[in-house]
């Protein structure tokens, strides 16, 4: 078909399998479902511990929640008065995040910011029910509060300072997964599971599907952690557990340059299109919350982005008319408890063993926030410990998160300066909005073969900056084809094909915000790629 | 202060894209006096093919050899379209005045009339296209011809070409596909289109070019290069490339900035001139009234201030990238006269969710 | 004990020339860095002497007033030198007939007297008055010491002329020694004619008779007119005397003249001696400038360059090189007088005397603005070849460590300087409070990646090896927030700005406004890494 080797055979002929023997069953001691923040955790604080963990994702990293978020590391202030709980966790996470993850952070600060109109109320709660929750903060004067961020609205009432910090959930997650390989781990990227076997209460083995050859193989496991977050219902069904999840769907929108050094909430309420973080090079402005049946096929739709617009300008008015590249959706994974709003459920983890109903080597996490990960990872992992019958302590409190060369690219602008210092090597730019260039493709297309991956445009666009400027993969799209192909990594028309997924997935998120600049540049998009390739027809 | 000037002329024509530039190539020859206002170097995104019909109908993704038959069913379908007002007979005159018109200005094109070219692009694909530049025209026989050998060279550096790319994606239309990757000395890193373009004027580098061909020439028929071959004279490059080398070549368009639409921007600009067409380069309209059977305009670049009285007017400004068109949050507004634009009602209507998606 | 002081005079101003010579020797060795200094050849002074010195020939290209003012005055005071301080050994020996008190050496001596006079106060006036705007106090008044000098001599001249001429003592004097007459024989009659010819002033009170007039000029005409000329034609002195003649019995009893001719005498003398210290050497040293040699850049880089510091002395502060300055408004924007090259030429005669003292960074800062056109050395009076002194100052002050940001910026890698962007972030104005347009996020967010400016640029076609970030890219920078690492970049260094890329955007981005303005911001952060001092200057 259109690939050489499937990931499964190249793994096998790695580990010596005999193939006339194979039965195509991996061994190992854990098997987490999902790649997302708390998956790839799981696999790093379960490799901490000396277990053997793979790791399964039936898309690539981050494809759920995980990876549809403001990448906000909260400092709690905004649960306050909704999840107490919720607060003093985001509040202690911060810390240690800060601490061990730091190259994924930024420590940008925030403030809360009401403008007139708002809750007074809310307003004046807010400094005792932090002082109850412990939150640090401090009351800003709201001129002072313009010199430090000029694009706040004039008619600011109040600003608090807390200690809000933006992380890139991608580098995160690469970063994670990069160190449990590095202990041994695992990590498979599109395989999805399709069933698992139960003998004696137990999982003895479960069967996965390569969505790319198709291929089924099995993973024989000791435990089995579902961290599959929005999907967490479906794994749990596979194994005949019911969980009810509700499934809120939050819009955000990326502007095409960053608009404020800190994070800006909304000193009010929760509710749509408060927040807005930087994101590296970016701003991040959402969310929504709307309730949506399936936690697949998402996207924002006009009225959700025009929604968020007319929230976010009363806090920082260039929102109004600053340019937006791209506009995106996440599922939250909420276990269903009936309540009307979803923002009112508790946005603290579920955590379920198994035992209960029935299946003893069976853990499923969902539910939680980006902000506490670890911790969810820590309490999951601590519960297959104990069915592991090992005593250990979580070690990611302490020992940081290592730094690799293929997980910087994720990371907005860093590398600018270096890529350009002596112009020896040949070295083109391939993607010039976020300047990516050739060699720093070649180490994510590197990454990802060593993860048993397939480099395509998708894959190399989700651990670097690729596509995601003002472009939207309009001219970065067509060069790093090109270089795919030189470097005999694609073969015959299919780079065709990947490039309609390609640019189809960057549509996803340009299409509900198509206004002034954002038209000219599909417009553009649609000349070259519609226009002259000729590629909406199916002749090719 | 800028300095204010009046004109008056029987035609003034905003846009100097496409349309623009036609137009003002058909109003001059007709001898009216024609003013042009716009920015011209949008036509460095053209392709610098002219498409008419290669798809119709546009839900069915049916491409069309003869765009002739298409004609007869848009014209059943939507008698209001241009193209069925104008009639077929009517556009063939008007591609062959194009065709001459740009031929005096020393850039040749060719149209069959009745058959669709299909014209291998850059990413590999073959786009249906009416009238093409010469240069272009020994791949076309790719696709409709007998399958034959042949050779795609690139340059390392041009970031947006690979030869590799195209003759994976068509091998299976040729019958030996081989790609060449040429090497330019003193180039380190990227290479951009224009810069090409005039080595490709130097005879030294055809030479140099020729000899890295030649080892390929007995496995070869045709030799496919990249749409950079010379700033103006490319069918003179090309024809002396063929010479040197013995064998067929042609120019692949691809991405912008494209050299097919430079050398049409300055065909144009060449032609118009001694047309005695008065450009005001970069130029927008600032106002207009309509006075006495006659339209003033005002327009203005950084440093002059043009009060024009003509008239006519054609509006030839173009969709969103012409800037013909504006698109705010709420609605599409023209923004020249700011004339009724019809439209969806609401933005969600405005573009499907497939960026691919072929119906209306 | 005259004789005595004049040669002391002499001694002391021969010495003083030798001195000054060799100091500008010891000076040179600032710039020079070759030993074997080649020596003017004399042909070339004595033609540069004759066309520049004594024609002011490039003061005449200069301007045709000042020339008018100039050449007078200096043909007047050669002539007073010559013809009047030197007449014992040139007038009297040359012509027989001379005598100071004779036509037409007396009327040629007022009148040359006068144009010194005039030239002098022209030349105070302009100082005064003319050229305010290029100077402060300290260049704006060199030289005045000079003229001052020289104002005082010629006053001083006058002043003896005309005590003389009310002098009784001194018509007594000269009775006794030319003529033999006494009360009896008519010199009564003879003092009459006098007072009342040549304003003499007498004690004792002389009756007017038209007889005794008669009588008088009889005797004149006997024994004084061959040497004394009507006194009109003296007629600056006469009238001085006519002035003071009511004092004249005070006068003539202290013996003012022979104060004055002292002080005239001295004045001469301090002349002489200044003539090596002051701005006069400039009559000297102007050969020295207008025979330029051995100053280019090739023999500076080669070790072989000369520069000729005597000519630096030939300047005489007038400031026309000034006035035509191409980068005369880079002055009256940044302050520094030391874009002007009047101004810059004694910022390196300090420089070389006392290192210590001179302002570098604002030496470097206006010699940095200079483009080369040499304008000031096409029009510099004295034949300075100043173009090349600012070439070679600049090698200089980048051999002291004193680059430009230009070059500073091109050899410093991208990755230093934006690594030296996260120390001075803090320093650079915040975003929305700026009205730059690289600040301005609507100045270039509508760029739709075409890169139809990088296709068009000159710079990025010539220099495709060297360059590391196209125009396109320049705007991708700003946009991710890296204005400070496009300000190093080589594209904001070597654009033309040309405006093809402004010309062509389709989105109307002002492509090469951002480029220039962003040179600017690069100019100063250099100056700041490099903790010089940038902007306004403090005069």
């Amino acid at each position: 078909m259109l690939f050489a080797f499937s990931n499964i055979d190249f793994f096998l002929t790695r580990q010596k399998f005999r193939p006339w023997l194979m039965k195509k069953i991996i061994e190992t001691q854990v098997l987490i479902i999902g790649g997302g923040v708390t998956g790839t955790g799981i696999a790093r604080d379960l490799s901490l511990r000396g277990l053997n963990v793979i790791l399964i994702e039936k898309q690539d990293l981050n494809a759920g929640a995980s990876g549809g978020n403001h990448g906000l590391l909260h400092s709690g202030a905004r649960y306050i008065c909704s999840d107490p709980e919720a607060a003093v966790e985001c509040s202690n996470e911060l810390n240690i995040i800060k601490k061990t993850a730091g190259h994924c952070v930024e420590e940008t600060g925030g403030f809360f910011v009401a403008v007139s109109g708002d809750d007074e109320k809310y307003i004046a709660d807010f400094p005792g029910k932090c002082n109850t929750a412990g939150i640090p903060f401090k009351k800003i004067d709201v001129a002072d509060a313009r010199q430090m961020e000029p694009s706040l609205a004039d008619d600011m009432i109040a600003v608090y300072e807390v200690n809000d910090a933006s992380i890139n959930p991608f580098k995160l997650s690469i970063e994670n997964v990069n160190d449990a390989i590095s202990m041994g781990g695992q990590y498979f990227s599109y395989c999805m599971l399709q069933g698992v076997e139960i003998k004696n209460r137990k999982i003895c083995r479960a069967e996965i599907q390569n969505m790319i050859s198709n291929e089924i193989f099995y993973i024989k496991a000791d435990t089995y952690v579902n961290a599959s977050g929005a999907w967490a219902g479906r794994i749990a069904s596979l194994a005949g557990i019911p969980i009810s999840m509700v499934f809120s769907k939050g819009s955000l929108l990326v502007t095409s340059k960053r608009i404020t050094k800190r994070v800006i909430n909304r000193l009010r309420k929760p509710t749509d299109g408060d927040i807005l973080v930087p994101g590296g090079v970016v701003s991040i402005l959402g969310t929504t919350s709307v309730r949506v049946a399936s936690p697949d096929n998402i996207f924002p739709t006009v009225d959700e982005v025009d929604r968020i617009i007319s929230e976010g300008e009363r806090m920082v008015p260039s929102l109004k008319t600053c340019r937006y590249v791209r506009a995106y959706s996440g599922v939250r994974p909420l276990v269903s408890e009936g309540n009307n709003d979803d923002r009112d459920v508790s946005r603290g983890f579920t955590l379920i063993n198994h035992e209960k109903d029935g299946v003893d080597n069976f853990v499923t996490i969902t539910g939680g926030k980006l902000s506490t990960y670890r911790l969810m990872a820590e309490k999951t992992s601590d519960i297959i410990c104990r069915m592991h019958g090992i005593v250990s302590e979580c070690r990611t409190k302490t020992i940081a998160l290592p730094s690799t060369e293929s997980g910087e690219w994720s990371e907005p602008g860093v590398h600018i300066s270096e890529s350009f210092a002596p112009k020896t090597r040949h070295d083109p730019v391939l993607c010039e909005c976020e300047m990516v260039p050739a060699s720093a493709v070649d180490t994510i297309i590197n990454s990802i073969k060593n993860n048993k991956g397939n480099p395509d445009l998708i894959s190399i666009a989700l651990r670097s900056r690729v596509g995601k400027g003002p472009c939207q993969g309009s001219f970065c799209s067509i060069r790093i084809l090109s270089h795919l192909y030189n470097t005999h990594e694609l073969t015959h028309g299919a780079g065709i094909n990947d490039l309609r997924k390609f640019l189809n997935e960057r549509w996803k998120g340009e299409q509900s915000l198509l206004w002034d600049q954002a038209i000219v540049q599909s417009s553009l998009k649609e000349m070259i790629h519609c226009g002259l390739f000729g590629l909406e027809l199916e002749t090719h | 202060m800028k300095d204010k000037q009046a004109i008056n002329c029987d035609l003034l024509i905003i846009g100097a894209g496409f349309a623009g530039m036609v137009a003002a190539a058909r109003a001059s020859s007709l001898g009216l006096k024609t003013v042009q206002v716009g920015n011209s170097s949008n036509l460095f995104l053209v392709s610098g093919l002219f498409d008419l019909l290669g798809v119709y109908p546009m839900a069915s993704g049916h491409i069309l050899h003869d765009p002739r038959t298409g004609f007869e069913t848009l014209t059943a379908d939507c008698p209001h379209h241009p193209y069925s007002k104008t009639g077929y007979k009517k556009v063939l005159e008007s591609f062959d005045f194009l065709k001459n018109f740009l031929a005096s200005a020393g850039l040749d094109y060719q149209s069959k009339n009745n058959e669709n070219y299909f014209v291998l692009t850059a990413a590999g694909t073959f786009k249906p296209s009416f009238m093409v530049p010469k240069t272009f025209l020994k791949g076309c026989s790719i696709k409709q011809g007998p399958p034959k050998r042949v050779l795609f060279v690139d340059f390392k550096g041009l970031r947006e070409f690979s030869a590799k790319q195209i003759a994976n994606v068509i091998q299976d239309t040729c019958s030996i596909a081989s790609t060449l990757t040429i090497e330019i000395p003193d180039v380190s890193s990227t290479l951009h289109p224009t810069r090409l373009a005039n080595l490709f004027e130097d005879i030294q580098f055809l030479n140099f070019l020729s000899k890295k061909i030649m080892p390929f020439s007995k496995e070869t028929d045709l030799v496919g290069l990249p749409a950079v071959c010379g700033l103006n004279k490319s069918l003179e490059t090309i024809e002396k490339l063929e010479a040197m080398t013995g064998l067929d070549c042609f120019e692949i368009p691809g991405m912008p900035p494209s050299l097919p639409g430079l050398r049409l921007k300055n065909a144009f600009e060449k032609q118009l001139s001694q047309n005695n067409v008065i450009f005001l380069n970069n130029s927008k309209i600032q106002s207009h009234e309509f006075k006495n059977h006659h339209f003033i305009l005002t327009a203005a670049t950084e440093n002059l201030m043009a009060e024009i009285t003509t008239r006519g007017v054609i509006l030839a400004s173009g969709r969103f990238p012409g800037g013909g068109l504006h698109a705010k949050r709420e609605r599409i507004t023209e923004t020249v006269f700011n004339l009724p634009v019809r439209q969806p009602e609401k933005r969600n209507q405005w573009y499907h969710l497939n960026f691919f998606n072929t119906g209306i | 004990m005259f004789k005595g002081a004049l040669y002391i005079s002499l001694i002391i101003s021969v010495s003083g020339v030798i001195f000054q010579l060799y100091r500008f020797r010891k000076d040179g060795q600032f710039f020079n860095r070759s030993k074997n200094e080649n020596h003017i050849n004399s042909f070339f002074y004595i033609q540069e002497f004759l066309l520049n010195t004594f024609l002011q020939t490039k003061l005449f290209k200069a301007g045709k007033i000042r020339w008018g003012f100039h050449f007078l005055l200096f043909l007047s005071f050669l002539y007073l030198v010559i013809v009047h301080a030197l007449h014992d050994v040139t007038s009297s020996v040359l012509f027989k007939s001379y005598d100071p008190t004779v036509d037409p050496y007396q009327f040629l001596r007022n009148l040359t007297g006068l144009l010194v006079l005039t030239g002098c106060i022209a030349f105070l006036f302009r100082r005064r008055f003319n050229i305010r705007s290029l100077q402060d106090k300290s260049i704006k008044y060199k030289g005045v010491f000079s003229i001052i000098l020289i104002l005082l001599l010629v006053c001083s001249g006058f002043l003896l002329e005309a005590s003389k001429i009310i002098s009784e003592p001194v018509f007594m004097e000269m009775v006794e020694e030319y003529s033999d007459l006494d009360e009896e024989t008519g010199l009564s009659d003879l003092k009459l004619f006098w007072k009342d010819n040549y304003n003499v002033v007498f004690t004792e009170n002389i009756k007017t008779t038209p007889n005794g007039l008669e009588k008088g000029r009889l005797l004149n005409e006997e024994y004084c007119l061959s040497c004394h000329s009507n006194i009109k034609s003296a007629f600056i002195s006469n009238t001085l005397a006519k002035t003071i003649s009511n004092a004249g019995n005070i006068l003539n009893q202290y013996r003012i003249d022979t104060k004055f001719y002292v002080i005239h005498y001295m004045l001469c003398l301090l002349l002489l001696i200044c003539l090596p210290f002051s701005r006069l050497f400039h009559v000297l040293l102007i050969p020295f400038a207008s025979s330029r040699q051995n100053l280019t850049l090739d023999s500076f880089l080669e070790n072989k360059a000369f520069i000729n510091i005597a000519s630096l002395y030939a300047c005489t502060n007038c400031g026309y090189c000034s006035r035509v300055c191409s980068v005369y408004p880079n002055f009256q924007i940044t302050g520094n007088p030391d874009v002007l090259p009047h101004w810059k030429i004694e910022s390196v005669k300090t420089m070389m005397q006392n290192p210590g003292a001179a302002n570098w960074w604002n030496l470097h800062a206006g010699n940095d603005e200079c483009t080369m056109c040499r304008h000031c050395t096409d029009i510099c009076p004295s034949g300075i070849d100043l173009q090349s002194l600012w070439s070679v100052l600049d090698k200089k002050l980048v051999t002291m460590g004193y680059t430009d940001n230009t070059r500073f910026i091109l050899d410093t890698s991208l990755k230093e300087w934006a690594k030296k962007e996260e120390i001075y972030t803090g320093l650079i104005p915040g975003d929305a409070l700026s009205s730059n347009l690289a600040d301005r996020t609507e100045a270039f967010e509508n760029c739709i990646q075409c890169s139809i400016c990088t296709n068009v640029c000159p710079i990025v076609d010539y220099d495709s090896n060297q360059n590391d970030i196209t125009p396109q890219q320049v705007m991708n920078l700003l946009r991710l927030g890296k204005k400070h690492l496009a300000t190093g970049t080589r594209m904001v260094w070597t654009c033309l700005t040309c405006y093809s890329c402004q010309e062509h955007c389709p989105k109307e981005i002002r492509v090469a406004d951002i480029l220039l303005e962003l040179r600017n911001a690069g100019s100063n952060r250099a100056d700041m890494i490099q903790q010089r001092p940038t902007g306004l200057i403090n005069r």
